[in-house]
């Protein structure tokens, strides 16, 4: 079936992804030994990343074996259904909201906080979002 | 009644008779939705008047019970 070779695909990406990470942040720390906390939290950052992002590929490799066809061709339905992905649009629409609304305010913390770099980097992200939204609605608009 | 569209925007004035004519049929909402490749749950919120199909799966279901479209749902201007 598609599905079941586009997930084998996407499990394998996933798969490698994850050992890239793993073995970067497990060979870095052990070749560099980083002394600083922040250096040494970012590779444990790409370690946890990289088995992380491993289990749930062997995990979904797995279940893809044990689980019934039956009710992997219902969950494909599901997964196509389009209420369901209305409602997911929806949700996503809500979060997106949010998340702006979020980083605004986060702008204005950060800065009376007295840390001007992170609120400059909420500010960044703020107008990459709302860019990122109106070239997505740029593009939307010509295709539709 | 407020429900969700296809599109995602907000109808409501669009109502069906979905339920009738399954239950005409004998059909239960579990064999309409696997023959339509959809879940139950769209189904169960079609007959709700829940949420409005999009215009392929409308077809569908017009296609599946011989019918026209406009046989099955009943678009009302709002004032």
């Amino acid at each position: 079936m598609c599905r079941g070779k586009w997930n084998k695909q996407m499990c394998l990406i996933m798969l490698l992804v994850g050992i890239a990470s793993l073995l970067y942040g497990l060979l870095s720390f052990l070749i560099i030994q980083p002394e600083g906390h922040s250096q040494n939290t970012l590779l444990g950052m790409f370690t946890g990343f990289g088995a992380g992002i491993c289990a749930v590929a062997v995990f979904r490799m797995i279940r893809e074996k044990v689980v019934s066809k039956e009710k992997l061709e219902q969950e494909e339905i599901d997964r196509q259904d389009e209420r369901n992905i209305a409602i997911s649009r929806a949700a996503f629409s809500v979060g997106y909201c949010v998340a702006f609304g979020l980083i605004a305010v986060l702008i204005f913390l950060f800065m009376g906080l007295g840390y001007p770099v992170p609120s400059y980097i909420c500010l960044a992200v703020l107008y990459l979002t709302a860019g990122a939204a109106f070239i997505a609605r740029k593009v939307l608009e010509k295709k539709m | 009644m407020l429900s969700i569209c296809g599109d995602g925007r907000e109808r409501r004035t669009m109502k069906n008779r979905l339920e009738e004519l399954r239950n005409a049929r004998g059909i239960r909402q579990e064999e309409l939705a696997a023959a339509l490749k959809v879940s139950r749950q769209t189904i169960s919120s079609l007959e709700n008047g829940r949420y409005n199909p999009s215009i392929q799966l409308a077809f569908k279901l017009a296609r599946y019970f011989e019918l026209m479209v406009e046989d099955i749902f009943i678009y009302e201007e709002e004032e």
